[in-house]
């Protein structure tokens, strides 16, 4: 079976580029129904950050209506999301626009 | 969000507890959540009856926090019998909701995680959703079997932390409730689901307090 050079995939492939290797990002929406003490709690717990920081993006979450809580590959995306839908935050996954 | 009740605030938690404890007393049946505190309806009047009746004990249980860390790492539970048996209840009405295959009243639970496809959320929820279904589940059980017990692993109030936020998740979106919410005058129909949402968030910042 004929199989492309890996110079050619690297070099040619504008749509791995620019698609499917783009990092995605995790966010976490404001809802009204999660208390803040809970929500800094969850995200302390799922990605083992300082309580600081948590309480930080917990903060933005609130003021800013959402924040970026995480982001990777896909794979890590859908684990992250996952997890805070298991402590039942608002989290979705989206390809990073930067 | 929202910020949760004090917990060393007595004030504004009798009333609730009172309904709480008629809630439990009145209803025995299956039904889901809303139908299950339906009988609250006509207890603020019992509640402002009993309120003349509190004793100073009453009032140290208020003030002492509900949930501690002990110092071997367990938490002391120091909730009253007809709490207990509110939170022994719930479970059951939670388990029955996530296993009918109703999405009514769940969609908070389950929420969206591809927000911008569609394609791809549908594959995601279908790989996920019965693990999903499964986690939330086994932490209701942990709160039904473990509703009466003195004190707790970390593990197991974990657990309790889980089913209480997906039970406070589930009325707060049956209740529609936004941030800018008031409470709802005591002869509202649906006074005493508040009551309990806001029980329910009472309960959850001790748990949070104990564990943080």
């Amino acid at each position: 079976m004929p199989v492309a050079s890996p110079t050619e995939v690297v070099s040619g492939d504008t749509d791995t580029r620019q698609g499917l290797d783009r990092p995605w990002i995790v966010l976490v929406w404001n809802d009204p129904i999660n208390l803040m003490s809970y929500v800094t709690l969850v995200i302390q717990k799922v990605f083992g950050y300082p309580k600081e920081k948590a309480e930080s993006l917990m903060w933005d979450v609130h003021t800013k209506g959402r924040a970026v809580v995480s982001n990777g590959n896909r794979e890590k995306a859908e684990l992250d999301v996952f997890r805070l839908h298991e402590h039942g935050l608002w989290a979705t996954m989206q390809q990073d626009d930067a | 969000m929202s910020v949760g009740d004090d917990a060393e605030n007595p004030e504004g938690t009798s009333d609730v507890d009172q309904e709480l404890a008629d809630m439990v007393s009145d209803d025995t049946d299956n039904d889901l959540l809303l139908d299950f505190i339906e009988h609250g309806d006509d207890t603020a009047e019992d509640a402002a009856n009993d309120e003349a009746d509190d004793t100073e004990e009453d009032e140290d249980m208020f003030l002492r926090r509900r949930i501690r860390r002990s110092s071997s790492g367990t938490f002391i539970i120091n909730l009253p019998d007809d709490e207990r048996e509110l939170l022994h209840a719930l479970p059951g009405q939670l388990h029955e909701m996530l296993t009918s295959g109703d999405p009514t009243g769940l969609r908070r639970l389950f929420p969206a995680a591809y927000h911008l496809d569609a394609e791809k959320d549908a594959e995601f929820h279908e790989l996920m959703r019965s693990e999903l279904i499964a986690s939330k589940a086994g932490r209701a059980k942990i709160l039904e079997e473990t509703a009466f017990a003195r004190s707790l692993t970390e593990e197991q109030l974990m657990g309790w932390m889980g089913a209480v936020n997906d039970l406070r998740l589930v009325l707060g979106t049956q209740l529609d409730v936004s941030e800018d919410n008031d409470d709802p005058e005591p002869d509202h129909p649906l006074a005493a689901h508040y009551g309990l949402y806001h029980y329910l968030g009472f309960l959850l910042e001790n748990i949070v307090r104990a564990v943080s």
